[in-house]
C-alpha cells in the first residue's frame, strides 16, 4: 500500500492538481470582467433600475442603456438561457423596486434550448465565476462546470471574449467576413442543438417565461419581448422551430398582454449595422435602442 | 452518481481512506463496504433500497434452507432451489417485464379481433435490478450444485449483493469466486492496486473521450434518422458498436479498477471483442460475465435437455439462450430480435462444427494481422453492427424505417462537433487492443515502472479533462 501511495497516487495527484490550479489561474486571468461588473451593478443598484435587459448576446450587443431616458441596465450575456434570465430576475426581484420595463430577447431557439442541451456551451463560456456559480443549478455540479468553464476559456482567443461598459452593454465582437456563410453555420448549429434537446426543455422554458410574465403582470412591469435583428439566418433555420416559437409567443401575448417586436430580417437595419449575421454592432445598437426609447415615450404619452 | 463525476471521486476517496484504515480487519471492512454500497445505491435510487434489502434477506435464508436440503434430499433440494431461483426472479419479472407482457397480450388479442382495454401501471424499475438479481439467482443455484456452501456471515453476503462498483451495470460476479475474498485479508500489494488505477483511468478515458463523444454523433443521427440518408446512418451504424464497447467496457474497467482498489478481484467482462473471427467468438469476448452466467444456467441445461436432437437441439439451445440475452436487456421486441439475429448467425457455425472451435489470429512478420483474419473480423463486425441497429432502435418499426431511410439517397453528413477527438481517442483504444491482442511486450499502461506509468496516467487524465464531453453522461448499460 505504501509503495502504491508513494509511487503512484501522490505523484499523479500532485501533478494533476498542480496543472488544474495553473489552468484555473490562466482561465481567471483570461476571463473578462463583464459578469463581475453585471453582478456588482445589480448588487449595488438593483433598486434604481427602471429598465432591465435580459437574454442572450443579441440583447447584450443590441441595447445600449445610455441611449435610453430611463435608468437602464443590460444584463444579457452570450447564449444566456431563459433559465439563467429567470434566475437573475428572481434573485433580485424584491429589490427591483423602480423597475418599469423588462426587455427580454427570445431568439429563434430561445425557447427550445437551455444549458442541458448537448453542445450548449454558452453560459459556461465566459460567465464570471462568482455570479455563475451563484445559480443553484450550477452549484449542483460545481466541479463539472468549473472544468467546463476552464476548458472553454482556454479554447477562446482573448478577442472573442466580450467586455461590457458600466451599463452592461457588450462592447466588442469580431467582425464577420461572409455574413451569409456565417448565418448558415449559425443556423445549422442552432438546428442541431434543438434536435438533440429533449422536448421537455421547450415546456420548461415556457413555464419559466410564464413565471416571469406573471410576476411582471402582478407588479405592473411592462414586458417587451424582442427577437433581435438578424440577417440571412431565417433562411437556414428550421422553419418548424421558428413557427413554433412565434405561435407560443402569440399565445402568451394573448394571456399576458406584453409587447412583442420581431426584427428578423427587418429592413430598418443595413448590413453595416451588424458585427455578423446575428449581432448588431454599436451603430445598429444605437438605432435599435433609440427606436425602443421612442416607443417607451409614446407609451408614456410623452 | 456516475463513476466519471467529481461527486463519485469524493465518495470514493472517503471510502478508500476509511476502508483501508481497517486493513486486516475483514469484518469491519465488510461493514464499511456494505454501508458505502447502500449509500451509493441510496443516492441513486433511495426509494428502491427496500427492494434490494428484502431480496438480500430473503435469498440469505433461502440459501441456508437449500443447504439444509442438499445435505438431506437431493430431489427436494433441486425443487427448492428452482423455487428459490424463481422467487429471486419475480421482482425482476415484475419491474422489468410486467407492462411488456400486458401490452403484448393486449396487442395479440386485438390482432385476433377481441376488444381489449387493458391499462398498464407506471412501474419504476430499481436501478441495477438485472445485475443483482442474477447474482442472487447464481447464489442459490451454486449452493444446490454444491459448488459452495451457504454464506453464514450476513454482512459479507449483503456486501456481495450490493457491491457498489458492480451494482449498477455489472460485471456479474459469481458468489463462489467473490464471497471467499470477503473472508480473507484484502490484497494491497503494489501491482494489484496499480492495476486497479490503470483500469479505472483507462475505463474513464474510453467512456468520456470515446463513448460520450461518439454518442453525440450516433444519437444525433438515430434520434433524427428521418433527416439523414445512407451516409450518416451508415456511419452511425458502424460507430455504434464501438460506442457501446467504449461505454460498457469503460464502465466494467472502472468497476474492476475500483474493486481492485478495495483489494477485491472482480470478474472480467470484455476481451477485445472486435478481434473475434466469428459471432460465436464475439460472444466469448463480449459481456463475458453475462454470457458465462447464461451459459451455465440457461444454455447448458437446455443443451442437455435437447441433446437427443443432435444439431437441431444445439441450435435450439443457442437460439433460446441468445434470445434470453436479448430480452435480458429490456422488455422490447427489438432486444428479442437482436438475440434472435445473433442466434441465427450461429447456425452455419454449428452446422460446420466451428461453434466452439478456437480461432487463431495469424500475425504476419510477428506484428501484422493477416488479410484473411482481417476479413473475418470485418465481416463479424458488420454482422454485430447490423444486429445492434435493432438493439439501438426504440421499436421494430423504427429500426426498419431507419434501414429504409438509407435507400432514400446518400443524404448529408451529420454536423456534430467532437469528431476529431473521438477519432483520435478511438485510435488509442484500437492501438491498445491491438497491442494487447498480439501480446506485444509493450502496450499502453502495460509498464509497471513507476515513472513511466505515472507519466502515462498523467497524460491520460489531462487528455480526459481537456477533451471530455460537456456533460457527465449516464452509462448505456445502467438502463438495463
Amino acid at each position: 500500500m505504501k509503495d502504491f501511495l508513494v509511487k503512484v497516487v501522490v505523484p499523479v495527484m500532485a501533478v494533476v492538481i498542480g496543472l488544474l490550479i495553473t489552468v484555473e489561474l490562466i482561465a481567471r486571468n483570461k476571463s473578462t470582467d463583464s459578469y463581475k461588473i453585471k453582478s456588482e451593478y445589480l448588487e449595488q443598484h438593483a433598486e434604481e433600475i427602471e429598465l432591465l435587459v435580459l437574454g442572450p448576446s443579441g440583447a447584450g450587443f443590441g441595447i445600449k442603456p445610455d441611449e435610453l431616458d430611463k435608468k437602464s441596465f443590460n444584463c444579457a450575456g452570450l447564449m444566456q438561457s431563459l433559465l439563467y434570465d429567470h434566475h437573475i430576475f428572481k434573485k433580485y426581484f424584491n429589490r427591483f423596486r423602480s423597475l418599469k420595463y423588462l426587455v427580454l430577447d427570445i431568439n429563434f431557439i430561445g425557447l427550445h434550448v437551455n444549458r442541458i442541451c448537448p453542445g450548449y456551451d454558452g453560459e459556461s463560456k465566459i460567465i464570471h465565476y462568482s455570479i455563475h456559480f451563484d445559480a443553484p443549478f450550477y452549484k449542483k455540479n460545481f466541479w463539472d462546470y468549473k472544468l467546463k468553464v476552464q476548458k472553454n476559456l482556454l479554447s477562446l482567443r482573448k478577442e472573442e471574449i466580450p467586455e461590457c461598459d458600466e451599463n452592461g452593454f457588450l462592447t466588442f465582437y469580431p467582425n464577420g467576413k461572409d455574413f451569409k456563410v456565417e448565418a448558415a453555420n449559425t443556423a445549422n448549429y442552432y438546428n442541431e442543438m434543438v434536435k438533440r434537446t429533449p422536448d421537455s426543455v421547450y415546456k420548461d422554458n415556457l413555464l419559466l417565461l410564464e413565471e416571469i410574465l406573471t410576476i411582471c403582470k402582478s407588479r405592473g412591469i411592462k414586458v417587451i419581448i424582442l427577437t433581435f435583428p438578424t440577417v440571412y439566418i431565417s433562411e437556414f433555420i428550421n422553419p418548424e422551430y421558428y413557427s413554433e416559437m412565434q405561435q407560443s409567443l402569440s399565445d402568451l401575448q394573448e394571456k399576458y398582454d406584453f409587447v412583442y417586436e420581431n426584427y428578423t430580417d427587418s429592413n430598418l437595419f443595413e448590413l453595416s449595422d451588424f458585427y455578423n449575421a446575428n449581432h448588431l454592432n454599436p451603430r445598429g445598437a444605437v438605432k435599435l435602442t433609440r427606436m425602443l426609447n421612442d416607443s417607451i415615450r409614446k407609451w408614456e404619452g410623452r | 452518481m456516475e463513476f466519471n463525476s467529481i461527486n463519485f471521486f469524493l465518495f470514493f476517496v472517503a471510502f478508500f481512506v476509511i476502508y483501508h484504515i481497517f486493513y486486516k480487519r475483514c469484518k469491519i471492512q465488510n461493514w464499511i463496504l456494505l454501508i458505502f454500497s447502500y449509500l451509493f445505491y441510496g443516492i441513486a435510487d433511495l426509494k428502491m433500497i427496500p427492494v434490494i434489502a428484502v431480496m438480500t434477506i430473503m435469498t440469505y435464508f433461502l440459501g441456508l434452507k437449500i443447504e439444509d436440503f442438499v445435505q438431506k434430499d437431493d430431489k427436494k433440494a433441486n425443487r427448492f432451489a428452482m423455487f428459490s431461483a424463481v422467487l429471486c426472479l419475480l421482482p425482476l419479472l415484475y419491474f422489468k417485464y410486467f407492462n411488456f407482457f400486458i401490452d403484448s397480450f393486449a396487442q395479440l388479442f386485438s390482432a385476433l379481433g377481441f376488444n381489449t382495454e387493458i391499462s398498464t401501471f407506471q412501474i419504476l424499475m430499481p436501478l441495477g435490478i438485472s445485475f443483482f438479481t442474477f447474482r442472487l439467482v447464481s447464489y442459490v443455484l451454486e449452493i444446490n450444485r454444491r459448488k459452495m456452501s451457504a454464506e453464514r456471515d450476513f454482512v459479507a453476503f449483503a456486501a456481495y449483493v450490493a457491491f457498489f462498483p458492480c451494482i449498477m451495470a455489472g460485471p456479474i460476479d459469481r458468489p463462489n469466486k467473490f464471497l471467499p475474498q470477503l473472508k480473507t485479508v484484502r490484497k494491497t500489494d503494489y501491482s494489484f492496486l496499480t492495476e486497479g488505477v490503470k483500469m479505472f483511468v483507462w475505463g474513464w478515458f474510453t467512456k468520456v473521450c470515446i463513448a460520450d463523444r461518439m454518442g453525440e454523433y450516433v444519437d444525433a443521427v438515430f434520434n433524427n434518422y428521418q433527416d439523414y440518408g445512407a451516409l450518416s446512418i451508415g456511419i452511425a451504424t458502424l460507430l455504434y458498436p464501438l460506442q457501446m464497447y467504449a461505454d460498457f467496457s469503460g464502465y466494467s474497467n472502472m468497476a474492476i479498477g475500483i474493486g481492485r482498489l478495495a483489494g477485491l478481484e472482480v470478474a472480467e467482462n470484455f476481451r477485445r471483442p472486435f478481434f473475434a473471427q466469428n459471432v460465436a467468438e464475439y460472444w466469448r469476448r463480449w459481456h463475458i460475465s453475462l454470457t458465462g452466467w447464461l451459459t451455465d444456467y440457461v444454455f447448458m441445461p437446455l443443451n442437455i435437455k435437447f441433446r437427443d436432437l443432435g444439431n437441431l437441439g444445439l441450435i435450439l439451445a443457442v437460439v433460446i439462450n441468445l434470445v434470453t440475452v436479448g430480452f435480458w436487456h429490456g422488455a422490447n421486441w427489438t432486444f428479442g430480435f437482436f438475440g434472435l439475429f445473433h442466434g441465427l448467425l450461429f447456425i452455419p457455425l454449428i452446422l460446420s462444427g466451428k461453434m466452439n472451435k478456437k480461432t487463431k489470429i495469424t500475425w504476419l512478420g510477428g506484428w501484422l494481422i493477416s488479410p484473411k483474419n482481417l476479413l473475418k473480423m470485418g465481416l463479424t463486425y458488420l454482422l454485430v453492427a447490423t444486429a445492434l441497429l435493432f438493439f439501438r432502435s426504440e421499436s421494430m418499426s423504427a429500426a426498419f424505417s431507419t434501414i429504409a431511410q438509407c435507400f432514400t439517397g446518400l443524404g448529408s453528413m451529420c454536423n456534430v462537433g467532437g469528431k476529431k477527438i473521438f477519432l483520435f481517442s478511438l485510435m488509442i483504444l484500437l492501438a491498445k487492443d491491438y497491442l494487447d491482442e498480439g501480446k506485444f511486450k509493450f502496450s499502453i499502461l502495460k509498464t509497471e515502472k513507476p515513472l513511466w506509468l505515472d507519466l502515462q496516467l498523467i497524460a491520460l487524465i489531462i487528455f480526459i479533462v481537456i477533451f471530455r464531453g460537456d456533460a457527465v453522461k449516464e452509462f448505456i448499460y445502467m438502463q438495463f
